[in-house]
């Protein structure tokens, strides 16, 4: 059974069809790229399997359940996380609290618990910190686990978007031009980072990325979109080849 | 409910929510360029009442001067001295907390807000409320009849002048450099200044501008009416017509007109229908019905990107 | 870093033991020596930290800006008034028990209407949603105005109106006061020392990456409003019972402009700065009562004075910047201090001028001449305030007779100030206001910024520094 499935996904806003019938799946494990020209609706699409917006039409189930409808935030319970293309990190919280946001999606003491202090959250909360700093350390973040998130630099933030994304121990990553604006020894190190997730996590990935050498060196299956439709979708060498994506977005063979 | 004076009741209205219109301008105009809630606003108002009533009263002869220059010259001297203090206001208050947390900024509005209220007491005469004497208003002593409704000459020249005010500032707004900057600043203000906007010079401007509008009201409605001053003047006719500026969809001017206008017949209305205790209640109600409608005001712009 | 449950248990009963400590000691120990204008202030200050902390958790905490707190202070208040109007007489229930029943009543109606206030929050942002908590709160007041049992009260309901209600028997005391604060403080704290609260921040630094993340915004917004608004309804409860009359003009927009201010002014988000500033500043408002009354050219002479000070500030600052080292700064600051005691002292001693006169002058002069050095300029890092306090008195003593000699002699000012003065009711929210506006343009941040108060200041007295760790990738 595939982990998501988008069958002919639509969203208009107004007069523009921003996501036109995109279908495709994803299996668990599969390292999955999204790509296409600016303006595409790769990120709306994001936003559509997030619960930023919804559908138009069409369909979009997870685990065999469909989520349209569902709050974001119902939704990242239910195991799809994500990150941003303009990173959208809590500004004023350390980098650890960052990380213990994500983990705390998945608690069971109540509210009234936390405040009145009481064992059970005293404990959740350590055993949150735990797993917080673990993740810290798969990310190389330890260091800088007291820092406030906004004085990190660029390529940092970014990693420390992917670990609180996956401190909501998420069953898809959605990563939303994880290597932008990083240099290529950062998107290098980016690109063996997330095949660390899928080798060693058995992370099922999504991926935006307009960096061809990381999508194609990391993806094994790319769907393309051009003007919210879905123009391709296969391996990275079909891809490479199609003339529609030549045409609509690679220029020229890389 | 007296049907019979609906009709009249409505004129009021059109005459107070053009003075609403005219103070919500100012709101508008200052949230659209520093984002800035500017509580002072209604106590630039109340003190262009003020200088109106001393131009009138004391600084003049209002026995030996033609009527009508008098009441051109109060029109003046309130708009040219509540312009010179929203900028001293902007100067010396707003400039130096740019960059601010916009929280600390509104503090700091109210703070400026409670210094010319308080502050006021000190230099404005306000024992025993003062008010603009009648004669003053020549223009109440003669009124039109239209289709059976009294309207007095007054009301008219309110609704006139007003008019007039409004289409000049969207003649500058639209036509003229200086305009377009605003606009370009209210629209991206660091952009603007990266292509060479001269920011302050803008905001310092639109301050001028505002105030003056505002005074202008104030000099309008206290010679219209005849309301006793106090330095409390300001206060509630500020936050309606803030109330107005959000209604349609703060930073829009032409929102704001409309909005005032709303404004001002809602609560005639209420009047008339014998609640008047909650007249001053009404406003935020319709604020509340629409923003639940629509979030950012009548005419505002959407949301967010993700 | 794990749990331990024996320090667990030791810190909760030791926290325990110190609250009743502390409410023990101002009951017994420092309210015998406070006569019942003083022990009022208290009560009152400690009454408006409540309000700052409880408004705190929805401003500073949640982010969701509202500033329309006196509505839910007002709720409290009057449910609670009226019902211990009608009901108590009747019942046989011991006062203290009845007043932890009416801070429960208190707390679940101000509740309930922070859960009607907190829905607009889902829909609207920033200045949108302040202007609609404002307008609740005017709304609130307006509609209470209106319930004197006439023709516009609902179902005949008679609140007293614009006359206001009173309250016997009054209940309240200091000890319930400081309990609340406590109790208030306690609440937000709490709730930030765990993961959950940590959601709350999240909403407030970005709403759209919590909801990302897992916070269910919704539930969180209106819970920050329901618990901010429960904890004003007691606050208000608590008020009702203390002061014996409650009038519509106790919770109009002035009170919640002076509530938000003192969470700004804190600090917003910081629960220490919230208590702190509603602390000072109910009690800065009261001491200002005892202004004396002020010429009018004393006055202008003052601003004059001020005048003359910001210059010289203006000029001052570009040679204290060019010393960087921190040490130096320090032993300005030092110097700075110390000639200021001495000043005071030589003033005190030399001129024989009444001590109250001395400060008077020196605060209403510094006062001025901040807000004007502070505007000229536009950096405000590294002000030397302590140094601005010396030059304030001296210019003070030296210059206000000069200049109001001066203005004396002048034809048009003596005709028309000449015997003019300013009553204190008058100068007294006057200074209020300037002082709101200095804070804010001193310290935008407000005094604690986002950080909470801790005692690691005072170790690091003890240690030397060390550099910061690097923050690199």
């Amino acid at each position: 059974m595939s982990l998501l499935v988008l069958d002919k996904a639509n969203i208009r806003f107004g007069g523009l069809v921003a996501v036109n019938d995109v279908s495709f799946s994803i299996e668990k494990g599969d390292l999955f790229g999204l790509i296409g020209p600016n303006g595409a609706g790769k990120t709306t699409c994001f936003n559509l399997i997030t619960g930023v917006y919804q559908p138009t039409s069409g369909s979009i189930e997870f685990d065999g359940k469909s989520i349209v409808g569902l709050k974001p935030s119902k939704i990242a319970a239910r195991g799809i996380a994500r990150t941003f293309q303009n990173i959208r990190l809590f500004s004023a919280l350390s980098v650890l609290e960052n990380v213990i946001v994500g983990c705390n999606v998945r608690h069971t003491s109540t509210l009234g618990s936390a405040i009145a202090l009481l064992p059970g959250a005293v404990k959740e909360t350590s055993k949150f910190k735990e797993k917080a700093l673990g993740l810290l350390d798969t990310f190389g973040l330890t260091k800088v686990a007291n820092v406030r998130s906004c004085d990190l630099p660029y390529g940092t933030q970014r990693r420390l978007e992917i670990a609180r994304a996956l401190a909501t121990d998420p069953k898809l990553l959605l990563l939303d031009e994880p290597a932008a604006g990083m240099n290529p020894q950062e998107s290098e190190d980016l690109m063996a980072l997330i095949r660390r997730l899928r080798d060693e996590f058995g992370q099922t990935i999504l991926l935006i990325e307009h960096d061809m050498k990381v999508v194609m060196g990391i993806c094994e299956k790319i769907v393309v979109l051009d003007h919210g439709a879905e123009i391709a979708q296969g391996p990275p060498e079909e891809i490479r080849k199609n003339p529609r994506v030549i045409e609509a977005y690679l220029g020229e063979p890389v | 409910m007296n049907w019979d004076l609906l009709p009249q009741q409505l004129v009021i209205g059109i005459q107070l929510g053009a003075i609403y219109a005219l103070i919500a301008l100012g709101y508008t105009m200052v949230y659209g360029v520093l984002r800035l809630i500017n509580f002072a606003h209604g106590d630039v108002y109340m003190v262009g009442a003020y200088l109106a009533y001393y131009t009138s009263m004391q600084w003049f002869n209002r026995e030996s001067m033609n009527p009508y220059v008098l009441l051109i010259s109060m029109l003046v001297v309130a708009m040219v001295g509540c312009a010179l203090l929203g900028l001293l206001i902007e100067r010396f208050a707003y400039r130096p907390l740019r960059g601010a947390p916009r929280s600390s900024l509104l503090i700091t509005a109210i703070g400026v807000s409670l210094l010319l209220e308080h502050g006021g007491l000190l230099v404005f005469k306000t024992a025993p409320p003062p008010s603009i004497h009648e004669s003053v208003n020549v223009l109440a002593k003669n009124s039109l009849v239209v289709f059976g409704l009294r309207i007095d000459s007054a009301q008219l020249a309110v609704f006139v002048v007003t008019l007039i005010l409004m289409l000049l500032l969207w003649q500058f707004v639209t036509r003229t450099k200086t305009g377009r900057a605003m606009r370009a600043v209210s629209h991206d203000f660091d952009t603007a200044a990266l292509m060479g906007v001269d920011v302050n010079r803008i905001v310092a401007v639109t301050f001028v501008i505002g105030s003056s509008l505002a005074a202008a009201g104030g000099m309008m409605n206290a010679t219209a009416l005849g309301t006793p001053l106090t330095t409390f003047y300001g206060l509630i006719p500020g936050v309606k017509a803030f109330v107005a500026a959000v209604l349609g969809g703060i930073g829009n001017i032409p929102g704001a007109v409309v909005g005032g206008f709303i404004m001002g017949i809602c609560e005639v209305l209420v009047v008339w229908a014998g609640y008047g205790g909650y007249r001053d209640a009404v406003a935020f109600v319709i604020l509340i019905g629409i923003l639940m409608f629509k979030p950012s005001g009548l005419f505002g712009s959407a949301a967010e990107k993700v | 870093m794990t749990f331990n449950p024996g320090k667990y248990w030791g810190t909760r009963l030791l926290s325990l033991l110190l609250v009743a400590g502390v409410v023990a000691g101002l009951q017994y120990g420092i309210l015998p020596m406070l006569d019942g204008y003083d022990s009022r202030l208290i009560v009152l200050s400690l009454l408006f930290a409540s309000l700052a902390v409880s408004l705190n958790m929805i401003n500073g905490i949640t982010g969701q800006f509202s500033i329309g707190h006196a509505a839910f202070y007002l709720i409290g208040a009057y449910t609670t008034g009226r019902l211990t109007m009608s009901l108590f007489p009747q019942m046989h229930i011991s006062p203290g028990i009845w007043l932890i029943m009416m801070c429960i009543v208190g707390a679940i109606a101000a509740g309930i209407a922070g859960f009607i206030v907190g829905l607009p929050s889902l829909r609207l942002r920033g200045d949108y949603l302040a202007i609609v908590t404002l307008g609740f709160g005017e709304i609130a007041r307006i509609v209470v105005q209106n319930q004197d049992g006439k023709a516009l009260s609902f179902w005949g309901l008679d609140l007293g109106g614009a006359f206001g209600l009173t309250v016997k028997p009054q209940l309240t005391q200091v000890a319930h006061a400081a309990l609340l604060l406590i109790f208030t403080i306690a609440v937000s704290r709490n709730l930030l020392k765990t993961a959950q609260g940590l959601s709350f921040l999240a909403v407030r630094e970005d709403e759209i990456a919590a909801e990302a993340t897992g916070v269910n915004t919704t539930v969180t917004k209106i819970t920050a409003f329901v618990i901010g608004a429960a904890l004003a309804g007691m606050t208000g409860a608590l008020f009702s019972h203390y002061e014996g009359f409650i009038s519509p003009t106790h919770f109009d927009m002035n009170a919640s402009f002076i509530i938000v201010a003192m969470v700004v002014i804190g600090g917003t988000g910081s629960i220490t700065g919230s208590a702190v500033a509603g602390i000072v500043l109910t009690l800065l408002q009261e001491a200002l009562r005892k202004v004396q009354s002020i010429a009018a050219i004393d006055l202008i002479a003052y601003i004059l004075g001020a005048i003359v000070i910001a210059v010289a500030v203006s000029q001052l600052k570009p040679m204290v910047r060019m010393h960087k080292s921190a040490g130096l700064k320090k032993t300005l600051a030092g110097f700075g201090l110390l000639g200021c005691v001495g000043a005071l002292a030589a003033v005190f001693f030399l001129a024989k001028m009444d001590m109250a006169t001395v400060i008077k002058a020196g605060i209403i002069t510094l006062l001025i001449g901040l807000v004007l050095a502070l505007t000229v300029q536009r950096g405000r890092k590294g002000l030397p305030a302590f140094g601005l306090v010396v030059l304030a008195i001296i210019a003070d003593i030296l210059l206000r007779p000069i200049f109001a000699v001066g203005l004396h002699a002048v034809p048009f000012i003596q005709k028309n100030l000449g015997t003019t003065e300013y009553s204190p009711s008058n100068l007294r929210m006057a200074i209020f206001a300037l002082a709101l506006v200095v804070v804010m343009l001193v310290k935008p941040q407000g005094m604690f910024g986002h950080h909470e108060f801790s005692w690691d200041w005072l170790k690091g007295l003890f240690k030397r520094p060390h550099r910061e760790e690097e923050i690199a990738a």
